[in-house]
């Protein structure tokens, strides 16, 4: 049993970068801006929020800072397609290629600096913080404790942003509008919203929230430099919007699947030795488990389509709105 | 070798049809779709070199080391001699190719069919032409044309004439870029294909030269460059006019 509750452990750590992009993304989208640069503001929200969290050795201001660093990427994102019109898949690749060099550009020269990059685990407070696990009375719980309630507080924060964030499209007035924005801008245009600024301020929040996804990859997965913290993490989390349907609460259980189907090729000998009826995991190869997620997701984009099944894409994702257009 | 370069156009073909299918009979959004088919296509690579009949492994041990053995010499890309350089055969076939891509479009019929399918799918159809063969037609021919990139790069010298783990090593996504800064110009596209590699080779000799100089300062210069253009594009259309204060009301900028 310790098997499972530490690959499923594991499972739900590896998937909050991933819910954290995802979340920021369906923000994103929701209002009709396909942005496909989620791996450039990770990038970003990784290295200004961890330069800021061991500067100040302290985690709340890490945070602070990736959201800042990656929401200003969604402010260049959201200048570029909205003010100026411009394309907004050729934006969102511009900007992962953007994003992801300025991080390998910032955290290379670093390691030129006397000391070397700084590494995470000697700043005390910030470690403390990091260390403190789970809620205490609950993870005393047998099972459900040790898998549930002993993670670090930025899984529970990724969690509580998710279950936010859908309350606010779905249960709110505003998200509402953002809704309409995202579906049929010229509709929302003539009752009266205004669509330039509703994509100009979810760009931003949700930018921020897929660099706060950023910082815990630099933060608690790595903790040290290296070239590849994010290494595809956001192009998951675009795959991982479409799967959970555009919904933040499926996706807080996408991508704890996706996180599982990538934990299996790290711990699926761990997880043979204790349960022998699955030594088939052992007989997929690796680079099966990491092509499943891509896989499933373009099953339920063409499923979507041939079922005919209303899927709560946003009619208007990838189209810029112009109101001389109309 | 031209056994190999017709399989690459065909299956990469192929693998292009099947985005431009989806969408033309499910509406499915060949962004997102083909994104996904990018990383299922790596992942099968990366599967293959490690079985047998594929990767005749070259390293024993460690299965991540295990890479595709060296092509056999006939499948070789020659190489020419250009005075104080060697250059890749690929280099000539690429040139030829963007010829004949600018004749297609310029001077064909169904060059003209695309721009006209690009520019507006209902004037398309007013003028009776087949919008969907035309958008079959095309993510054929393109993803054919990617293919066979892709092959070129194995069989070329610069790759040691064989498939190594990052084959593509992110000229995909450059391409992207490429020929958005070219404005889908087929000309314009080699003389800035041209300035970025060497962009992007300079800043690597620079980076080993000067070691506080990492190289990823080249891709920041190319986004930036981009991001520079994509803004310019709409100052070419308009103009931007201070109005006087009683016209604001009215009067929003678009």
């Amino acid at each position: 049993m310790s098997a499972l509750i530490a690959y499923l452990f594991a499972a739900i750590a590896r998937s909050t970068p991933l819910l954290m992009g995802t979340t920021g993304e369906i923000m994103t989208e929701k209002g009709g801006s396909l942005n496909l640069g989620v791996e450039g503001m990770m990038a970003v929200g990784a290295i200004t929020g961890y330069l800021a969290a061991v500067t100040f050795d302290n985690l709340l201001l890490g945070i602070v800072a990736s959201f800042i660093g990656a929401a200003l990427c969604g402010l260049l994102y959201a200048f570029l397609t909205v003010t100026l019109q411009s394309n907004q898949n050729v934006t969102g690749i511009a900007l992962s290629t953007f994003g992801v060099a300025l991080y390998k550009f910032i955290g290379n020269r670093m390691t030129q600096w006397d000391g070397g990059f700084p590494v995470a685990s000697k700043f005390p407070h910030l470690t403390g913080v990091l260390r403190i696990q789970g809620i205490p009375v609950l993870r005393d719980i047998p099972y459900v404790g040790p898998l549930l309630f002993s993670h670090n507080l930025l899984v529970y924060f990724a969690v509580c942003v998710s279950v936010l964030c859908w309350l606010y499209i779905f249960k709110t007035k505003n998200g509402l509008k953002l809704r309409a924005v995202g579906e049929n801008p010229s509709a929302a245009d003539a009752a009266g919203v205004n669509v330039g600024r509703y994509r100009y301020i979810h760009d931003i929040i949700g930018g921020g929230i897929c660099g706060i996804g950023g910082l815990y990859l630099g933060l608690v997965t790595n903790g040290s430099w290296n070239e590849s913290w994010i290494n595809g993490t956001g192009w998951i989390a675009v795959a991982l919007v479409i799967f959970a349907n555009w919904n933040p609460l499926i996706a807080i259980f996408g991508s704890f699947f996706f996180g599982m189907l990538q934990e299996l090729t790290v711990r699926k000998g761990n997880l043979v030795e204790e349960f022998p009826g699955l030594s088939f995991l052992n007989d997929i190869p690796d680079d099966f488990y990491n092509l499943l997620p891509f896989a499933f997701t373009a099953l339920v984009l063409i499923l979507a389509g041939v079922l005919k099944r209303k899927n709560a894409e946003p009619s208007g994702l990838g189209l810029n709105y112009f109101r001389e257009e109309r | 070798m031209l056994l190999m370069a017709l399989v690459a156009i065909v299956g990469t073909g192929i693998l292009g049809l099947i985005p431009a299918l989806c969408k033309e009979y499910f509406g499915t959004s060949e962004t997102l779709l083909t994104l996904m088919f990018n990383y299922i296509a790596m992942y099968v690579l990366f599967y293959l070199k490690k079985t047998y009949t594929f990767g005749k492994l070259n390293f024993a041990g460690v299965p991540n080391n295990r890479d595709y053995e060296t092509l056999p010499e006939n499948a070789w890309l020659g190489t020419t001699d250009l005075g104080s350089v060697t250059v890749d055969n690929s280099l000539f076939v690429a040139l030829v190719l963007i010829i004949i891509i600018f004749i297609y479009f310029k001077f064909t019929k169904q060059g003209y069919e695309i721009t006209v399918v690009g520019d507006s799918r209902n004037t398309a159809r007013y003028a009776g032409m087949n919008v969907k063969r035309i958008v079959f037609r095309t993510m054929f021919l393109s993803a054919a044309i990617v293919g066979l990139g892709g092959m070129l790069q194995v069989s070329g010298f610069a790759a040691g004439h064989r498939l190594g783990g990052n084959i593509t090593a992110d000229v995909g996504w450059t391409g992207i870029i490429v020929a958005w800064l070219a404005k889908l110009n087929p000309v314009a596209i080699a003389i800035l294909s041209l300035l970025i590699v060497v962009l992007q080779k300079g800043a690597t000799s620079v980076e080993s030269n000067f070691p506080t100089m990492p190289s990823s300062v080249s891709n920041i210069f190319i986004a930036l460059f981009l991001f520079t253009l994509l803004a310019t594009d709409f100052f070419m259309k308009y103009k931007l006019v201070v109005l006087p204060p009683f016209q604001t009301k009215g009067g929003k900028e678009a």
